[in-house]
């Protein structure tokens, strides 16, 4: 589809950015799918000139999907406009919005990035903000994952998260990943309470899905054996 | 809301999807990257293969940037 006369023809409004993971010693912004919501490959989105993401390809692979995908990206780029100039023009609601964007449209390349201007704001826009805050390095993690180590190492961070009360509520995408591991992490060392409350997440979220219930079934009757190996 | 759930669990896509092929030395990695680079789509159209490069042109024409991100060390 990318080589063909109908996708030069449409794209001559855009500008192409084809970003080549090589891991390839020394190459430049290999993390850079990550930063921008993806975990696989090929990952289609739509750019604004600072590098937010304001649209991702939901439709087929052909010149009508990512049309639908630029007409989305559009909007989003101009509404994000505004916030950009609202906030250069010092209105503190604006940069407190604009912040929440960056989290969500990987503008950050580091949870680090991210957070050195979140420990900036003020004490009660931070309190907004520590949900999207956690919501972008759950993104981050899973899009960096390396192996299978790093994968279980992962689900450890989010099992502690979940204990303490926070979890992932961003879209179900990568709620699936994050509930996955930490069910998995769960699963390793026999831990009730974060196995709980996975099976409780998975069944609001996916309590409709043949296949989750299917898991949920299996992990409840993995607790129950757990419980009684306690006793 | 998207309702499905990966059969077997998204957790057995994840593990599948992060078995690595065997490591492979940097010039091989080199060497695919330059197939990569020789693909006939690279030609067709003005695609910028660096993200500074296509940040600067997005800045100086205010258009959007379509991105296509693909990977040369792996099939």
């Amino acid at each position: 589809m990318l080589a063909t006369k109908e996708f030069t023809d449409w794209s001559a409004g855009y500008v192409l950015f084809a970003h080549i993971t090589t891991q390839v010693p020394g190459d430049k912004h290999q993390d850079l799918l990550a930063q921008k919501g993806g975990n696989g490959f090929p990952h289609l989105v739509m750019l604004e000139p600072s590098g937010m993401v304001v649209a991702q390809l939901e439709g087929d692979r052909d010149v009508a999907g990512f049309a639908a995908m630029a007409t989305k990206g559009q909007a989003k780029a101009a509404e994000i406009k505004k916030l950009i100039d609202a906030a250069a023009g010092g209105d503190k609601a604006a940069q407190v919005a604009l912040f929440k964007v960056r989290l969500e449209v990987g503008s950050f390349a580091t949870v680090a990035d991210a957070r050195k201007e979140f420990d900036a704001l003020a004490d009660a826009d931070k309190a907004a903000l520590e949900q999207p805050l956690y919501d972008f390095s759950v993104r981050l993690r899973l899009g960096q994952l390396t192996s299978q180590e790093d994968a279980l190492a992962a689900g450890k961070e989010f099992a502690e998260a979940i204990r303490a009360g926070k979890s992932f509520k961003g879209d179900t995408g990568t709620a699936q990943g994050y509930w996955s591991l930490a069910v998995n992490y769960a699963k390793s060392v026999k831990d009730v309470v974060v196995a709980e409350r996975c099976i409780a997440a998975i069944t609001e979220l996916f309590g409709d899905n043949e296949n989750a219930q299917r898991f949920v079934k299996q992990l409840t009757d993995e607790v129950a054996t757990w419980k009684a190996e306690k006793k | 809301m998207i309702k499905h759930w990966l059969t077997g669990g998204i957790l057995a896509a994840l593990m599948l999807g992060l078995a690595q092929p065997a490591l492979a030395q940097d010039d091989e990695l080199a060497a695919k990257k330059a197939k990569k680079l020789a693909e006939p789509f690279l030609k067709s159209s003005a695609w910028h293969t660096d993200y500074d490069e296509a940040l600067a042109a997005a800045a100086k024409s205010g258009k959007l940037i379509f991105a296509y991100f693909t990977r040369s060390y792996a099939p």
